[in-house]
């Protein structure tokens, strides 16, 4: 029996089928670890907490996909209990949603992004080391590439995920990390180097390559909101076409795990050409629980909310 | 050629030698990544650090002491550059030292015990992962039974290191499991599993020889005394022999050496109680150390960013 974790954000777990949904229907078993709007300190720890709860072993698939490092993970059962997780990090502490939490002198007195990128290589080093432990099948992959230190990122500038280090002439340049802060360049060789088998391409690097297929919608869950938006999470298309050219190989991939995954990936693009005038009756329609025929069951997804 | 990498908090690296210290003579290099105040995050991120610029091998030894789960450990270059390390966490979020830091705001957003007591585990958790992928001999152990959330550290005035549940009803032992049932399913991952890897704590080990305790006056209160609950070097020593020593298969003039030197340090102590700093700054000076100890690293300066 082979069992398959999902470690991320909202590039794994999402309001539309992503890699790993798509994924899973290789597995016997799969778990969906991905959270919305969770920075890497919060991925490492849950897959720690995963591997606690269901001890992890030589036989697993663990992926792991990294996000951001300028979110500060927290967890609360009662505070801003706005938001829908215990996990309230809620994407970068400069994007919109994040303004009230952090005001000036939170983050003067607590935000360093040296430090932050610190903590993100730290965290993702640990993480290597414990699922090596394992002796499992491991990979990880990132949205942007972790070294650009969002560089890489196509923004928003509400989503606050471009540091305060980049400046815009630095938008292209490779491994900008080591050049900004070369103290913390020693880190390369542990994490990437050494694990480079390990390593896929950053999602969101791939989903640049087929920007075609990007969704523009109103997105009229932000209040006023009119205009089409592009949004930068790769569609289920962009996702299978990641999955073909960094796991297919890797994972040994029977065709049909793709045909179906393909197969999902026009039925979601069908119906966002119809509904691309509101985000919100996109999404609602997919949640439905008829959207999907009874063949593709074997998709777990939407999934349920793992972990504390 | 063997190396001794220590990690933990003033438990680990204070003003006087402690057992990393007293250790390290058995070792041809020494490491101490200790540094007081830190929590269990900064712990574990300071040994993938070390990692990087010392490459961890199967042959080095590594000792991890872990605190409290009530730190907030954050790093800053610039903020607060009245902390003279850049981790500028300094124990407790409800101790004296950081009244000023943590107002009611912060703590009714960030701060929930169970879920810090969460983030404890996990970080034990990815630790152990990265050492055993390492391959090296490793230890771990801690100031109280992380499972007893604090319950069984001395009292230290305004060191805030006690869990904040106020019901004084609760079991001796494991009150972490009692309280926050849905957190055992760390026990056997962390504990059972690894039953050999843990040393016993050394606050209880310091219980123990409470009479080795270091008292002071308290300068700041006329007839005032107090007591350090850091373990005196006579309780490192008690620890060093009941925990390590067939561990480690100490050589006894090792021992000898490490009790020489404490028995040295005690009776400093007793001259110079009258005042805790005059005390330290006189040891620093290494007055009395005997010529066993000579190779001991002491005192240290903090390792890493």
């Amino acid at each position: 029996m082979k069992r398959f974790f999902a470690f991320g954000c909202s590039y794994t777990n999402y309001a539309w089928p992503t890699w790993a949904n798509l994924l899973s229907t290789n597995y016997d078993e799969f778990y969906n670890w991905g959270l919305a709007g969770l920075g890497n300190r919060a991925i490492a720890e849950r897959v720690a907490e995963a591997n606690a709860k269901h001890r992890f072993t030589k036989d697993d698939l663990i992926i792991v996909q990294w996000s951001s490092h300028l979110r500060n993970d927290w967890w609360h059962k009662y505070s801003a209990s706005d938001r829908p997780y215990t996990w309230k990090t809620s994407g970068s502490i400069f994007n919109y949603i994040n303004e009230k939490i952090y005001d000036d002198k939170w983050v003067q007195l607590f935000f360093y992004e040296p430090a932050y990128f610190m903590h993100t290589l730290n965290h993702i080093s640990l993480t290597q080391g414990l699922l090596k432990s394992i002796g499992c099948e491991w990979y990880m992959s990132s949205m942007g590439d972790i070294r650009n230190l969002g560089a890489d990122l196509r923004n928003h500038a509400d989503y606050g995920e471009l540091g305060h280090i980049p400046t815009p002439f630095d938008v292209g340049v490779d491994m900008l990390a080591w050049k900004k802060i070369p103290e913390l360049a020693v880190y390369n060789e542990t994490i990437w180097e050494n694990n480079a088998a390990h390593w896929l391409m950053p999602m969101e690097t791939h989903a640049q390559l087929h920007k075609e297929h990007t969704y523009k919608y109103v997105d009229d869950t932000i209040r006023g909101s009119k205009q089409f938006v592009d949004d930068f999470h790769p569609t289920p298309r962009q996702h299978t076409l990641w999955i073909e050219s960094q796991l297919a190989d890797r994972l040994c991939l029977p065709k049909e795990v793709l045909d179906f995954s393909y197969e999902i990936a026009d039925r979601v693009d069908n119906h966002f050409d119809k509904f691309k005038f509101s985000k919100m009756q996109f999404t609602e329609k997919l949640f439905n629980s008829e959207f999907f025929e009874k063949k593709h069951e074997k998709m777990q997804w939407p999934t349920i909310l793992m972990g504390f | 050629m063997r190396r001794f990498f220590a990690f933990g908090c003033s438990y680990t690296s204070y003003s006087w030698p402690m057992w990393a210290n007293m250790l390290s003579i058995e070792y041809d290099e020494f490491y101490n990544w200790g540094l007081a105040g830190l929590g269990n995050r900064a712990i574990a991120e300071r040994i993938v650090e070390a990692h990087q610029r010392h490459n961890f091998t199967k042959d080095d030894l590594i000792i991890v002491q872990w605190s409290s789960h009530l730190r907030n450990d954050w790093f800053h270059e610039y903020s607060l550059p009245e902390r003279r390390s850049k981790w500028k966490t300094a124990g407790s979020i409800f101790n004296y030292l950081n009244q000023s830091v943590y107002d009611q705001k912060w703590v009714d957003t960030f701060f929930y015990e169970p879920a810090f007591l969460m983030h404890t585990l996990n970080n034990i958790g990815l630790t152990q992962g990265f050492l055993e992928s390492i391959g090296c001999e490793w230890y771990m152990t801690s100031i109280g039974d992380i499972r007893n959330m604090g319950d069984d550290f001395r009292e230290a005035a305004g060191s805030g290191e006690k869990h904040i549940y106020d019901d004084r009803v609760m079991p001796e032992v494991e009150l972490a499991w009692d309280r926050l049932p849905s957190l055992k399913i760390y026990e056997q991952k962390i504990w059972k599993d690894r039953a050999d890897r843990w040393l016993t704590p050394l606050e209880l080990v310091a219980k123990k020889h409470l009479d080795l305790t270091f008292e002071f006056d308290d300068t700041e209160v006329p007839g005032g005394k107090f007591f350090d609950i850091h373990p005196s070097p006579l309780q490192s020593v008690c620890w060093l022999e009941e925990e390590l020593k067939d561990k480690l298969n100490i050589k006894d003039t090792t021992i000898t050496a490490a009790k020489e030197l404490a028995t040295n340090i005690h009776a400093l102590q007793q001259n110079m109680k009258f005042n805790k700093i005059t005390f330290e700054l006189t040891l620093a000076k290494r007055i009395d150390f005997p010529s066993s100890v000579k190779n001991m690293v002491w005192p240290t300066w903090p390792n890493g960013f």
